[in-house]
């Protein structure tokens, strides 16, 4: 089979030796890559993941990418890191793109898998077949970006691409991320922790060979294709604004959380809008490596914290602007610029820190547990140094917030579960709770917490195909279906910004046929993407995941939103449940959400079915 | 109130060249026939911003928010727009899922 | 064929993102690859906001030619650089020559490389492939002008078509 490098490295960081596994046909056929393979090893090689401390030696850390990575296939370059999460206890797992996932296959690799812990910092480089992992006692401290330009300097050749964690991840913060090339994160789960807790601060790759595929002239003709599509009205949202044109639309649909969740509309939305950032913050719009639309805003503080540069989505934008009350663009570029340096998820930071202003404001949090910041709604200099305390774990406040906003609200007490946002403990991202609501349902079962990259099910909301302020049993299906194709979009691994140009999964299943040589049609495909979904699940349901844990916050069921546009919305329990009962049905699990035997046998997880499987 | 209140995000900026108009009417109109007015007031063709050649949804590239609430696009021609009411333009949701 | 004839890949640094989608098609079609270390358009990205594509220019008296100690290069009429691989011993005399970095040491083979424009095909496949249209395929004349028409275009617009 072509595409795939056909092994996998294995680094025992506790002995400091490197072996090297096979990748064979069945578990291409079966997982594709990416997510697929993640939930395969994982599974597999934490057979009681209920027992293990995520911050231990016991944890793996496993990186992956797919079939479509340095092959050319339209924005194909990502890769994804896989643990039980620190953070959420679970299921682990995050994504991010650019060059490295292409260098990674040119070295000759599908994976890595890492056990134990390093006694010493250390970094792995990988140089095609020459593997070793290397001294990082100069690194550790250092920012993503320091580290990645000290690497190239240390193995005298800037070709390099480099994935590391900050000081963040290196002193174990739940919500520290991998960034690669500056501006590409591995964002959730606290995957950083991870690689901090086994003294891993970072991976080099450089890779010399060539990346082989089946049929290189059928595939470089669709490329071209779905290139020229990409160029067309499908993507021009992400390619003009990017994603941060949604700010305006969320605030019009009144589902731009602010204020902590408290309200869907800001009323500075045009000063941090998509439209305003472009005209006055955007510097340049950059690319992967690969990628035919480009959608990465890089964004120059004008006035306050001038020269601070970072790259700005709309989901750091929402988080770290109006959902902390915050109406200034160069406080948000700046913000992004310490999560990204510093190593933290800025979704999690931008909500966990919107949590403690609403505990602030309440008096549930006095200044002094505070360290005398005064964590106001809308306080720049505050969002600031709450950013900086936590991603360096100091002083209360940091040590508070570095534990994400379930345990830290956990710790605080006095009511402030009440308004955590979260579902199993990973942080709500920018999507509305109450106006958006198969977008909830979609958040709440997914499974690695609150989440939509595994479903996309915000779309019939904000598509005007279902009523959006109500939930019923046919929205189950909905999820459903999206869960079964972004699982496979996660495992070839293809970028979703593709995802209105492909015309149907045959079409995916195609370009998996001119990469790899391997028979596959649309049918297949999903039913592996169905596949790879179920076993995620069972990994959950090991870690004690069940229908109780699949609901969004109280905030959405007490708390109607005010505003005018979407006056009163909240989610009715009753409706809820139906929805949910809808899901578990379409996923042919049992009331309790979890998966049937049947089901589990009907996709060929035997061993699965026995371990975890319940009857129908 | 004898008039619309039309809003314009993103592209649609650019295209009128204001963020708001106030589009007078004497009673309701359809949704599509408003657009196709205002089509003709900024000299493109507005429809094809939402509808393609063969009448399919362009949900991808656009949205219309009436009175708070997305509108089916396939079906303009069903939806009344009333004076007073509220139409936004604009372009459509762009996550990263 | 006349010099003034020549044309060259040009890159628009404003529309060029670094996206590398140039270097993969080259290695692609200059040796059936996909492996952007063979590619002979390299794409340069300096953190944070700078990208551009670069290739070999077709210089009047090229400095590559002139520098090689063996005569292993020769500039044909219509600019190409041409490498006899019998002759090159891979010293990269030529590489240090080039003030823009653009003829190579292959990666296996050890003797230069550098952009053919194509010859095989008859067209530069970077610039047919670039999804931004930031490479062009023109004389420098060509660019020139096209330059030119744009900064009076910014410059007047807002003074004659605006008032």
């Amino acid at each position: 089979m072509k595409g795939y490098a056909g092994k996998y490295l294995i680094v025992d960081l506790s002995k400091g030796k490197t072996s090297v596994g096979r990748v064979d046909e069945s578990m291409a056929l079966n997982y594709i890559g990416g997510y697929g393979f993640g939930a395969r090893t994982l599974y597999d090689m934490l057979p009681n993941p209920a027992q293990v401390d995520p911050l231990s030696p016991e944890n793996v850390l496993i990186w992956w990418t797919g079939p479509l990575a340095g092959t050319l296939s339209s924005a194909g370059n990502k890769y994804s890191v896989f643990a039980k999460s620190p953070l959420t206890g679970i299921f682990g797992f995050g994504i991010s793109s650019g060059l490295f996932a292409s260098e990674f296959k040119s070295a000759g690799w599908d994976g890595i898998v890492f056990t134990g812990r390093a006694e010493k910092p250390v970094y792995l480089m990988v140089d095609d077949d020459n593997v070793e992992l290397r001294d990082a006692s100069q690194l550790w401290g250092r920012t993503t970006w320091e580290t990645e330009e000290m690497i190239k300097e240390e193995l005298g050749d800037e070709s390099f691409t480099v994935a590391s964690i900050g000081p963040a991840g290196e002193r174990m913060v739940k919500l520290a991320n991998i960034t690669n090339e500056r501006n590409r994160q591995v964002g959730r789960c606290g995957l950083g922790a991870v690689m901090g807790s086994k003294n891993l601060k970072a991976v080099a790759i450089r890779g010399t060979g060539d990346v082989e595929v089946a049929d290189i002239e059928g595939l470089v003709r669709f490329v071209a294709d779905l290139n020229e599509r990409c160029q067309g009205p499908a993507t021009e949202k992400y390619r003009i604004y990017g994603t941060p044109a949604n700010i305006l639309v969320h605030n019009k649909l009144g589902c731009l959380p602010s204020y902590n969740f408290q309200r869907g509309t800001f009323e500075y939305a045009e000063e941090v809008s998509g439209e305003m950032m472009l005209k006055t913050h955007v510097k340049k719009i950059i690319a992967c490596a690969g990628c035919p639309i480009a959608c990465d805003h890089v964004n120059q503080a004008r006035e306050l914290y001038s020269g601070a540069i970072s790259s700005v989505d709309y989901e750091s934008l929402a988080l770290l602007g109006p959902n902390c009350g915050i109406g200034s663009l160069d406080v948000i570029t700046k913000a992004v610029e310490i999560c990204d340096t510093l190593g933290v998820d800025t979704i999690s930071a931008g909500n966990v820190v919107g949590w403690a202003m609403e505990c602030y404001e309440k008096g549930i949090l006095s200044k002094d547990e505070a360290d005398g910041i005064d964590l106001r709604f809308g306080n720049g200099e505050a969002l600031l140094e709450a950013l900086r305390r936590l991603c360096l774990k100091e002083g209360k406040l940091g040590n508070l917030l570095a534990e994400g906003v379930r345990r830290a609200s956990q710790i605080l007490g006095r009511g402030s579960e009440r308004f955590a946002v979260h579902c199993k403990g990973l942080e709500w991202a920018a999507y509305e709770l109450r106006s958006l609501q198969t977008s909830t349902l979609g958040f709440a079962v997914s499974n690695r917490g609150a989440d939509y990259l595994r479903s996309g099910s915000y779309q019939v909301d904000v598509k005007g195909q279902v009523d959006r302020l109500r939930l019923d049993r046919s929205r189950g299906k909905i999820v459903y279906e999206g869960e079964n194709l972004y699982a496979v979009i996660d495992s070839l691994i293809i970028c979703k910004f593709t995802r209105g140009i492909f015309k149907s999964a045959d079409e995916l299943a195609r370009l998996y046929t001119l990469v790899t040589g391997l028979s596959m049609t649309g049918e297949q495909i999903i039913k592996a993407g169905e596949r790879i979904h179920n076993l995620a699940r069972c990994f959950n349901v090991k870690c004690g995941i069940s229908r109780k844990d699949d609901y969004p916050p109280p905030r959405a069921f007490e708390d109607p939103l005010p505003d005018d546009v979407v006056k009163g919305a909240v989610i009715k329990r009753e409706e809820y449940e139906e929805a949910l009962d809808g899901y578990y049905e379409c996923r042919g699990w049992s009331k309790d959400g979890i998966p049937t035997k049947r089901k589990l046998l009907e996709l060929g997880l035997v061993k699965e079915a026995e371990e975890v499987g319940v009857e129908a | 109130m004898n008039e619309i209140r039309v809003e314009f995000i993103g592209r649609f900026r650019e295209l009128f060249k204001v963020k708001s108009i106030s589009f007078p009417v004497d009673s309701s109109i359809s949704l599509l026939k408003l657009v196709e007015e205002l089509g003709k007031k900024a000299g493109v063709d507005l429809v094809s911003h939402f509808l393609s050649p063969r009448g399919e949804s362009m949900d991808e590239y656009s949205l219309i928010i009436l009175n708070g609430n997305p509108v089916d696009l396939t079906r303009l021609d069903e939806y009344d727009v009333k004076p007073g009411d509220r139409v936004v333009l604009s372009p459509s949701v762009a996550g990263g899922g | 064929m006349e010099s003034r004839l020549r044309k060259i890949v040009v890159c628009d640094p404003e529309k060029c993102n670094g996206c590398k989608i140039c270097e993969y098609i080259c290695s692609y079609a200059s040796e059936g690859v996909l492996n952007i270390k063979k590619a002979r358009i390299r794409v340069v990205r300096i953190e944070p906001f700078l990208n551009l594509a670069v290739t070999c220019r077709k210089c009047e008296d090229p400095p590559c030619v002139k520098a090689c100690p063996r005569d292993a290069l020769k500039q044909k009429s219509n600019g190409v650089i041409v490498v006899d691989e019998n002759k090159c011993n891979g010293c990269g005399w030529c590489v240090e020559a080039c003030p823009f970095g653009v003829i190579r040491l292959h990666l296996d083979k050890r003797k230069v490389i550098v952009c053919d424009y194509c010859e095989k095909q008859g067209f530069p496949q970077c610039v047919q492939y670039c999804p931004k249209e930031a490479l062009n395929y023109v004389t420098l004349d060509q660019a020139a002008r096209e330059l030119s028409k744009k900064a009076v275009q910014i410059l007047l617009e807002e003074i004659v078509v605006k008032r």
